[in-house]
Formats: C-alpha cells, structure tokens, sequence
C-alpha cells in the first residue's frame, strides 16, 4: 500500500484500471478508496470513461433488438405465485371501493351470520 | 378481482389498488422486456424464467410503495436486477451456457435482406461477445451500453462502488475488443 502511494497518482491508478487484479480487489477495502480518489482526479481516466466508444456504441444498438420471449403460461404462473390476498391487499382493495377495514370486516360477519340464519332456518323445515 | 369504481383506470392504477387483473395487464405488457434483461445478466434461460417471476412478484409486493417518480418499466428492470443478482447468489453458481437454441424472438428487423442479415450477425455476435465476460463486467456493461444507466445507478443496484462500476466498464470494453477482433479476424480467414 505504502509503495503504491509513492507513485504519481495517474500512473498508479490507470495501471489499477488496466492491471489483471480481480475486480473484488478493486471494489472493497484500501485498494477501492484509492481508486475512488484517483478517478475521480485522473484526466487519462475520465478520457477511458468518456463516451463514444466504438464497443459502446455497438453494444447500444442492442437496446432495440427483438426480445427474448418469456414461454406460455408466465403471466399465470406469477399471478399464482403471488398466493392468497394478503390483509394490506385486502385494505388496499377496500380502500378503492370507498370501505374502510372496518366496514369490510363488519360486511363479511354479517354476511356470515345471514348466511348461518339461513341455513338453520332451511334446516329446520 | 375486477371493481366497476376501478375499470376506468389505467393498468397501473388498479394494480397499485390490489387489483390483479390490473397487474397482470403489466406483466403481459413487460414480461418478455423483463426476460430479455434477466437473460442478458444471467445467460441461463432457466434462471432468467425464475428471475423475471420473481421479480413481478416482488414489484407486486411493493406496488403499495410505487410512487410513480420513474416508468413502471423502469422500476421493474431494478427490481430485476435484484431479484437476478440475489438468485445468482443463492444458486451459488456462473453459468456460461449458451443461449437456449429453442429460445424464441419476437420478430426479425425489417428492410433490405443483406442489410438485416449484417444486423443479424452483428448481434449475434455481440451476444456472443457479451457471453465471454464475467458475470460482474457484463452486468455493468449490459446495464450502461445497452440500456443507459448511470453508474450511480449501477453501482446502487449492484452495491458497488461508482468507480468499480467504471472499472468494470473499461475492462468489459477492453475484452469485448478484443473478442471482437479476434471474430472479425476469424472470418476474414
């Protein structure tokens, strides 16, 4: 580390950037800090990170390539992947139809207790 | 479910109010947009599936904090990064598969024959380019050349650093280069 700060910082860095280091060397830790010190000053740096290279521009004509498909039956599959309504769901449903949770809940046990009454009273005859 | 105080609103309205109809509008409009960046990251058919399910399923949990600040498409390609760099992780492998010979495209360009034939080939070979990288300089590449992101955002999205994501960036075009070349090279022989 020390030996590599006694290089100027332009050279130091532009050989960081082009040197077969691993990556995770250069994201983490003392190594990254430099680096992020020296990008940011390095003028033969920021003309590499400039734009108009020729890669990147090939590589933009990508962005309007016809799309992989995804296969049949995905749009099912994430629905069912999505389980049973959750209670958030639930208010966020209420909430657009002008009920509050309070409502809803009340709805659905009167509902129960009709449905209940109805049953007794058809089981009776 | 589908409320007559909700039909008029768009797709994304009546998503974000728990309407899965409304959402599955969006996944019928996004999903092979979806796929396609999944696949690009990944280069696994297989995982890409897993990976664009899961990511509508995660944007359909997190509808409820949407607040519209970019395109739904926009928000869904983050979360598809995520979901695609989390399923990586947990699978715990680098694929380089080739891409799926069965995998379909929605349709071929359109004009003069030789012209799209040259086209054809071109992407051909920058996908097969892109399939030489590692897995971290091709995200980065994928997300910057072709679908414009900043390096901040990458570097969010990937939880690296802005000067990793140039790093990555300069060596992903240094290699691609040179893949490249040594193509060209190949077929003018």
């Amino acid at each position: 580390m020390s030996t590599l700060l006694r290089f100027p910082a332009a050279r130091m860095g532009c050989s960081l950037v082009r040197s077969e280091l691993p990556d995770r060397w250069l994201e983490s830790g003392p190594m990254a800090d430099l680096l992020e010190m020296h990008v940011s000053t390095c003028l033969a740096c920021q003309a590499d990170f400039g734009p108009g290279r020729a890669v990147a521009q090939e590589l933009s004509a990508l962005r309007d390539v016809p799309f992989h498909r995804t296969r049949p039956g995905f749009t099912d599959a994430v629905l069912d992947g999505l389980g049973d309504p959750t209670p958030s769901e639930l208010r966020r449903r209420n909430a657009v139809v002008g009920w509050s949770t309070g409502a809803a809940v009340t709805a659905v046990a009167t509902a129960a207790v009709l449905v209940a009454r109805r049953s007794r009273v058809v089981g009776a005859h | 479910m589908t409320d007559r105080g909700v039909q008029s609103e768009s797709p994304l309205e009546r998503a974000m109010a728990g309407d899965r109809d409304g959402f599955a509008e969006l996944v019928e409009t996004h999903q092979h947009e979806v796929y396609t960046l999944a696949l690009r990251l990944t280069r696994d058919p297989h995982l890409a599936g897993d990976v664009a399910q899961e990511a509508f399923i995660r944007a359909w949990r997190a509808l409820p904090k949407f607040r519209g600040d970019a395109k739904f498409g926009t928000w869904v390609h983050r979360i598809t990064v995520n979901t695609a760099w989390t399923l990586r992780q947990r699978a715990g492998r680098h694929q380089h598969d080739e891409l799926d010979e069965t995998t379909p495209v929605v349709a071929a360009p359109f004009g003069d024959p030789e012209a799209v034939g040259e086209q054809l080939e071109l992407r051909a070979q920058l996908e097969a380019a892109l399939d030489r990288l590692p897995v971290g300089q091709r995200a980065v590449v994928v997300l910057k050349d072709v679908y414009d992101w900043s390096h901040e955002e990458i570097a969010d999205s990937l939880d690296i650093s802005v000067s990793a994501s140039k790093v990555r960036l300069h060596r992903a075009h240094l290699r691609l280069r040179r893949v490249l070349a040594a193509t060209e090279e190949g077929d003018e022989q």
